[in-house]
């Protein structure tokens, strides 16, 4: 039958170009919007994953940058978390020890940035699925 | 001030009015949500009642509503939620709404009925037209049959290989000449063709030729039909008889035969008409839904306010049934409880009510005395709702008896906190509280049983995070690890030369060395300002002085919390009038608590304030020990002098204390009853008047004799109760020290196994490892630590409550006072 089909398909690509332009609920300057098979390769997680994600990088962010600070002011509660060895207490001990210190209070930062990253694209994530859930409806 | 402390002061009030305004005195007492009718008819069973008939009315009603709700959601109908109109349903609304209703399920169904058919008539078509096109390449093979009339050959058997292959089994017979072949041409499910196929194999022993192929699925064939895949197939055969034995064989197949014509022209013309008869009934089908869409959109707006308007209206039928139609038929009487402060106001209602109805005569309230035991009402607010709530689940206060709940929104999330005393974690719990506070409304929706339970209890869960924040500062423990804000108290360096004993050699020496306050400058001599030094965070002995440390805490926290409970039960007789009970019961349990337990609080904290050497330090439990068993050698070493003799003297008190708990008090009442009893029979003047009081006296002394047996029992079991509980329930407050290790141990593990292992590896790669980790560490602690850490101290925190603390005081044998209230009915229905 394929007069149907056709009249099928006509009505399928009205239905796109009719609900297509109007208004995303932004209160700020809208981002250039990708058009709809774009957007639909850009989204990957489902909404749940992405607010989890997005908890996470917040709690990961502050937790390490704190953790950072706190290596790198050479605690002394954050003693058994450094790499030391036994040739670290031969000749000039204290810098050697304040050094590893610093290494660990240097990978936490550079963690924290990470999760500014992952936070960025979790909250990227959260935008999507609300604008994917507001078109359908 | 005093409804905070126990529940309200209820009256039992007679209320008459017209039955014209019946509906609307109802309607306006449930908007308040103040008033619980009493059931004036208890021996009436649900079908004698009264108003029976529109109750069912309304169930019919709710069952309609609920089709229709059903049958919404199925056509993905959005429901419009309206706005609560506060109309007041009268009986007329009634007959309205159920004409309305009925109507409205007969066109549904109808609807529904007539779609199915049409459907199922569209299924038979497409079947006859796809059999009518897949049959074409059959016919001709039958024609060339027909006329190559040779001796079919043996060998072409071949296995089918896709199913868009039709197989071919040629026939034995080898009948040559011009045959008249007639076929039977069907639809039959895939699944059962292998089956078939057999059968008429075993039963015609190849005396015919079948063809079949399977039926292409088109989207529309799928969303008419559904996943079901369909076969045609066409057999020829040699005669009529076989036919019909075929016919047969396919009825019990259940495939559906239809007549296919034999000339070409024949075929071409029913094909055709059969598309136009296609194009008909979707057409049909198609308006058909679209009327349906109308009608329950029509339905849709609204829904929701009829659904509310038949709740309450059966809720007044159900009212109703409650009370008394008196003889004339136009006055109901009512008896219901409403808090003494509420009866103005239900007054103003029942005004309203009569007005609104157009009636004459107001409603008259009439307050009586009663001696039944009126409900147990504490007004609540959002906040005290969650605390309340845990505390009627263990048991419904008595009327007017002390309510636990205020004490308690301090002590439970102060002993969950102790347990649990983390600041790190109790942060995550808070911030996870206050986003449950600003989302409630919204996670209401989800109506899922978990949610709703971590819905009630938001300000609970709160107070918790804030409570544990605190204890966590205390503990100086956060995610494992202390914090150092005030400057330790205890120094190492000066436990070298030339200050100490140490040098060089004895770290090479020695695993583990210990500071020795006694050393100067090691220890500053003043404690770290707020909670543990810090120091012992790396101190490798931690556990031995936290655990010293942490049950004596528990020990002297159970000890407060039980001498409270017992304060309120002082707090009970004063209100009661029991002033008797005040010298029984409180005062000696109170010196035997504080003579045994208050005196073990003393011991602990004086043990602290002084100054001992720890080789030769007492231990309390020894001490405790033998202040029981009477047992003062020598050679034990005292805390202060004087101790034996005020030792003693103290248990000698508490011992002295258990007989007075235990027997005075059914003395006192034996003697009572001994001196009435002397009374009644010491005033003899009038014979006759004396036998009838002895005749009637008799009978007041058997159940006074069953009594008294029953009264001495009964303080026995709370004696023995209250004086081995004693010792059990401190012993059991040590819980609180048992789960705040577990926390900090499986808090330590975590951070040591999880997170570490990220941090040590000093190199680049580091970082990326403490990602991975630094997740899995997160996840690991919301789901052991906060969730199943957090369920365990919340349960042994209300255990502690409900058992430790309130047998001390609390009787919880009352009743709850359930209102009739619109609000809370329409709540629990959506």
């Amino acid at each position: 039958m394929p007069c149907c089909q056709k009249s099928y398909i006509s009505i399928v690509f009205l239905d796109f170009t009719t609900c297509f332009p109007p208004c995303c609920p932004v209160t700020r300057p809208p981002l250039p919007l990708p058009s709809i098979i774009e957007m639909a390769s850009l989204l990957f997680c489902g909404p749940k994953l992405a607010a989890c994600g997005l908890v996470l990088s917040i709690w990961g962010v502050i937790m390490l940058a704190m953790l950072g600070i706190f290596f790198t002011t050479h605690s002394a509660v954050l003693i058994e978390d450094v790499p030391f060895t036994e040739e670290d207490f031969k000749g000039e001990a204290l810098q050697n020890i304040y050094s590893l210190y610093n290494k660990v209070g240097y990978n936490c930062f550079i963690a924290a940035v990470i999760y500014v990253g992952i936070g960025f694209l979790s909250f990227c994530q959260v935008r999507l699925n609300k604008r994917k859930e507001y078109l359908v409806h | 001030m005093s409804s905070l402390f126990r529940s309200e002061e209820m009256c039992l009030v007679q209320l008459f009015f017209q039955t014209e305004s019946a509906h609307n005195c109802i309607s306006e007492l449930g908007h308040l949500g103040l008033v619980q009718f009493k059931d004036l008819n208890p021996s009436a069973t649900a079908f004698q009642r009264r108003f029976v008939k529109e109750v069912k009315k309304c169930e019919e009603m709710e069952r309609i509503l609920r089709y229709l709700e059903k049958e919404m959601v199925k056509s993905n109908i959005v429901i419009a939620a309206t706005k609560e109109k506060e109309m007041v349903p009268c009986a007329r609304d009634v007959l309205e709404l159920e004409s309305t209703f009925e109507k409205l399920e007969q066109e549904l169904r109808e609807i529904n009925r007539n779609h199915a058919t049409l459907r199922q008539n569209l299924i038979e078509l497409m079947d006859i037209d796809s059999l009518l096109r897949m049959t074409e390449d059959f016919f001709e093979e039958a024609e060339s049959l027909l006329t190559y009339s040779e001796p079919p050959s043996e060998d072409s058997v071949s296995m089918t290989v896709s199913s868009h292959i039709t197989s071919r089994r040629n026939s034995n017979s080898s009948t040559s000449g011009a045959l008249h072949l007639s076929f039977v041409a069907g639809v039959i499910k895939q699944e059962r063709f292998p089956a078939f196929e057999k059968v008429l194999w075993r039963l015609f022993h190849g005396n015919f030729v079948l063809r079949h192929a399977e039926i292409q699925a088109t989207e529309e064939l799928q969303a008419v039909r559904g996943a079901v895949k369909k076969d045609v197939f066409i057999i020829f055969v040699q005669g009529d008889h076989v036919r019909e034995k075929i016919r047969k064989v396919c009825e019990g197949f259940r495939a559906s035969l239809y007549s296919c014509p034999k000339t070409l022209y024949e075929r071409k013309q029913m094909s055709n008409s059969v598309m136009t008869q296609m194009e008909d009934l979707r057409m049909i089908l198609r308006r058909t839904e679209e009327y349906r869409a109308g009608v329950l959109t029509r339905a849709a707006e609204h829904v929701q306010e009829w659904g509310s308007k038949v709740k309450k209206m059966k809720a007044i039928y159900y009212t109703l049934n409650l009370c008394n139609i008196d003889i004339t038929q136009k006055l109901i009487v009512a008896e219901i409880w409403c808090p003494v402060s509420d009866l103005a106001v239900v007054q103003n209602a029942l005004i309203k009510g009569s007005e609104q109805s157009g009636s004459s005569v107001t409603p008259v309230l009439n307050r009586i005395q009663t001696q039944q035991t009126p409900p147990t009402f504490n007004r609540t607010n959002t906040f005290t709702e969650g605390f309340q709530a845990i505390i009627d689940a263990y048991g419904v206060g008595t009327y007017q008896e002390i309510n636990p709940a205020p004490c308690t929104i301090v002590t439970f999330p102060f002993l969950f906190a102790v347990m649990f005393g983390d600041c790190g974690h109790g942060l995550v719990m808070t911030l996870f509280a206050v986003w449950v506070i600003s989302q409630a409304e919204s996670l209401r929706k989800w109506k899922n049983e978990v949610t709703d339970v971590v819905i009630g209890g938001r300000y609970i869960i709160l107070l918790m995070g804030m409570f544990s924040i605190y204890t966590g500062l205390i503990y100086n423990d956060c995610f494992s690890k202390s914090f150092n804000i005030f400057g330790s108290s205890w120094c190492v360096r000066p436990m070298f030369h030339p200050h100490g004993p140490w040098q060089n050699e004895t770290l090479h020496e020695y695993h583990h060395l210990q500071l020795n306050p006694s050393v100067p400058g090691v220890y500053s001599g003043d404690p770290y300002v707020f909670g543990i030094d810090p120091v012992w965070n790396i101190a490798s002995n931690k556990l031995s002085f936290l655990n010293s440390f942490k049950m004596k805490m528990s020990v002297i926290l159970g000890v407060s919390h039980m001498l409270f409970g017992v304060t309120l039960s002082l707090v009970n007789f004063v209100h009661f009038r029991k002033f008797q009970d005040i010298f029984l019961q409180f005062v000696p349990q109170l010196i035997f608590m504080l003579s045994l337990f208050g005196y073990l609080i003393f011991l602990i904290l004086y043990k602290w304030c002084i100054t001992l050497r720890s080789e030769t330090a007492p231990s309390i439990l020894l001490l405790f020990i033998n202040m029981m068993l009477f047992d003062y050698q020598s050679e034990h070493v005292l805390l202060y002098g004087g101790q034996k003799g005020l030792q003693i003297f103290l248990v000698l008190t508490a011992v002295l204390m258990v007989p007075v708990l235990l027997l005075v008090k059914p003395f006192l009442i034996y003697r009572t009853r001994m001196k009435t009893r002397h009374q009644v029979f010491g005033n003899n003047p009038n014979d006759q008047h004396g036998t009838d009081t002895r005749s009637s006296f008799s009978h007041h002394q058997k159940d006074e004799m069953v009594s008294m047996g029953d009264i001495s029992v009964y303080q026995a079991i709370h004696t023995v109760e209250f004086c081995l509980g004693c010792i059990s329930n401190t012993a059991s407050y040590l819980r609180l020290w048992a789960l705040s290790l577990a926390h900090a141990e499986l808090s330590e593990v975590l951070w040591r196994m999880v997170l570490q292992v990220g941090l040590k590896i000093s190199s680049g790669m580091g970082s990326l490892m403490l990602v991975v980790l630094f997740a899995a560490f997160a996840v690991l602690t919301v789901t052991i630590l906060l969730v199943m850490e957090g369920l365990s101290a919340f349960l042994h925190a209300l255990r502690l409550h409900w058992v430790e603390f309130q047998n001390k005081f609390y009787e919880g044998s009352g009743y709850k006072f359930t209102p009739l209230s619109f609000d809370s009915l329409l709540k629990t229905q959506q």
